[in-house]
């Protein structure tokens, strides 16, 4: 082989690996983009999940005692359903179900472009459980799941509430 | 420039045979280069797949089981070395104090018991894949005779079995006080510290 010869040889060969690597560093990059994003939805949609958890299971909303307003829907400034931390007031849990709808609850937690679905049941999984929305179908994506543990209605003197999980699911 | 001359200087400027190596290696080294890349770049991938936030969840959950067992309130005489007192703050303090701790640290027995207490009939709740350790350092002030006060301290701890070194654990620390309404000297305030994670 001759000196030229050998040199557009030796080009060609180094050209083809350039391509190759390029194109691994390319699918690597949007592989790395994707991901990125991903999980920067995901981490999103944890906090914010956090957040409502905290909101609705730690405080007792504006004004304190919006469940005997007589227009809660408007009159509620921001949902809490406590009495007090991790203790659910009953009420307001009833309230949150009538006149709240989930349009309503998703509108006070800043929400809207997402969906909800809230499950309060017994540890023992007696009775029925108590819900808010409708829980995520199996064609939906990306769905954050939190459990959180607290006491119902705990505002009858001397008695302590019922612990219940509380099933918060969330997704875009 | 005379042609003898051009032509000496690019037979010193040639490498002869080893021309075609040199680039070879140039190339090679070239690859490893974009291969090392390649494989520090797919190991951060893997890396952001592990969420951190969703670590966060056993944290949550822990100190939600904390307030259930330490809240004011819950059944007389349960598990209580003190007896009949109305407020028995720390739950699990009285039945580790009772040599009644938690189990392979498995908190759903102290749950259990909970509901069972407020409800009055045997359950068997839902397994929560949650465990849990609990130590708690309770210090009481009890006037001596010369009128000092003495500071008596109690270590309880609920230490059953080894903390998982293979997964994360969430912790946390807990204030509280142990009324004793009878004797107001022998009320234990306690600084715990708690272990969770998931099973």
């Amino acid at each position: 082989m001759r000196k030229g010869q050998t040199g557009v040889f030796d080009l060609i060969v180094a050209v083809i690996i350039a391509i190759i690597a390029l194109f691994a560093l390319a699918i690597s990059w949007d592989r790395f983009v994707i991901k990125l994003n991903d999980k920067n939805e995901y981490n999103d949609l944890q906090m914010k999940l956090f957040q409502i958890s905290d909101l609705l299971i730690s405080s007792e909303g504006t004004p304190t005692e919006w469940d005997i307003a007589l227009d809660p829907v408007t009159d509620t400034s921001s949902l809490g359903i406590a009495y007090y931390d991790r203790c659910i007031s009953q009420n307001k849990l009833q309230r949150l179900q009538n006149p709240f709808t989930l349009v309503n609850i998703k509108e006070k937690l800043h929400i809207e472009t997402y969906n909800l679905f809230i499950n309060f049941s017994r540890l023992d999984n007696f009775g029925t459980p108590i819900t808010i929305g409708t829980p995520p179908g199996a064609t939906d994506q990306k769905i954050i799941s939190l459990q959180r543990y607290a006491m119902m209605d705990c505002n009858n003197e001397g008695t302590r509430g019922e612990p219940y999980q509380i099933t918060f699911k969330l997704w875009g | 420039m005379k042609e003898q001359e051009v032509n000496l200087i690019k037979l010193h400027l040639s490498f002869g045979d080893k021309k075609a190596f040199i680039f070879a290696l140039d190339a090679v080294f070239a690859l490893i280069i974009v291969i090392i890349t390649l494989t520090i770049a797919n190991l951060y991938i893997a890396r952001i797949e592990h969420s951190s936030t969703a670590e966060l969840q056993i944290a949550k959950r822990g100190n939600d089981i904390i307030k259930l067992i330490t809240e004011e309130n819950t059944t007389k005489n349960f598990l209580s070395p003190y007896g009949g007192r109305e407020a028995i703050d720390a739950l699990t303090l009285d039945g580790i104090a009772n040599g009644n701790n938690i189990p392979d640290n498995n908190i759903n027995f102290i749950l259990e018991n909970i509901i069972e207490n407020i409800r009055g009939q045997d359950i068997e709740i839902s397994e929560l894949n949650v465990r849990m350790k609990i130590t708690s350092k309770c210090n009481k002030y009890v006037v001596s005779g010369g009128g000092g006060i003495t500071t008596v301290q109690t270590i309880y701890s609920s230490n059953n079995g080894p903390t998982p070194d293979d997964r994360f654990i969430a912790g946390g620390q807990i204030f509280y006080i142990i009324p004793d309404n009878v004797n107001p000297s022998g009320t234990y305030y306690c600084i715990g510290e708690y272990q969770t994670w998931l099973e």
